[in-house]
């Protein structure tokens, strides 16, 4: 299971997909909007990655792993 | 007096209500008013956003910054080659070089909860620095308060040597 998390407002929205065949509506919903927030200045990390790995930036949909955050575009306060 | 007008608030504005999870739930009142962005309701809601963000930030900081976030409400990210940054907990300015005490201002241009920006400014000095120093204003070390400096002499860990610095009136 992959937990793609966009940080907004209310804390964050979660989109959950797998491979199955049940959660295909998932993936392609959680792939638009992960290619449409990276397009507009999101950047997305891999956390959460298990045995010690660290963060990693990423910018593959297919390259996700358990858990992605994905800030959204940040500017010069 | 404060209770009256709170229960004709109530009675204009509609309660908050909460789902099984205890988050708010989107209400319209009598009115048709969106009345989640109005008195207890937009507390409720702006305190359920903020504790699911503080959930999510203690679960992905390292064991030693939440032991300096639980100890001091801001914690520390090692950039290799720029030095050591305390993040704190509020919305402008809130990242210090402990090193030099410059202070540096880097936000999400969507609005997001205090403890998301700290999570944002993290993942982004330690994965992505580059991204991060090429958005943000940078304040020199003189715009830092005593706090500033107190904590710059706490979390430095014998690096900082900050010098206290007569205050005059301008």
């Amino acid at each position: 299971m992959h937990t793609l998390r966009i940080l907004d407002s209310s804390g964050d929205r979660v989109i959950e997909f797998d491979e199955s065949e049940a959660s295909v509506n998932a993936r392609r919903e959680a792939k638009a909007l992960f290619e449409r927030m990276l397009a507009s200045g999101a950047v997305a990390f891999k956390v959460n990655r298990g045995e010690g790995a660290v963060d990693e930036k990423v910018t593959d949909f297919n390259a996700l792993e358990n858990e992605t955050v994905v800030i959204p575009r940040v500017v010069g306060g | 007096m404060l209770r009256l007008l709170s229960r004709l608030g109530r009675a204009i504005w509609g309660r908050p209500t909460v789902d099984a999870a205890g988050n708010p739930t989107l209400t319209l009142n009598d009115t048709g008013a969106a009345s989640s962005w109005i008195g207890d309701a937009a507390t409720a809601r702006s305190r359920a956003s903020e504790a699911r963000a503080r959930r999510l930030l203690t679960r992905l900081l390292n064991a030693q910054q939440l032991r300096e976030l639980e100890k001091h409400g801001c914690f520390t990210v090692k950039v290799p080659g720029r030095g050591t940054f305390c993040i704190l907990p509020r919305s402008t300015f809130n990242v210090i070089h402990l090193q030099t005490g410059n202070l540096y201002c880097c936000t999400t241009e969507a609005f997001v909860p205090l403890s998301d920006l700290m999570l944002a400014q993290k993942l982004l000095l330690e994965n992505d620095p580059e991204r991060f120093f090429a958005a943000a204003n940078c304040r020199p070390e003189t715009f830092a308060g005593p706090q500033e400096q107190l904590l710059r002499r706490v979390l430095g860990n014998g690096e900082v040597e900050v010098q206290p610095r007569e205050r005059s009136f301008w």
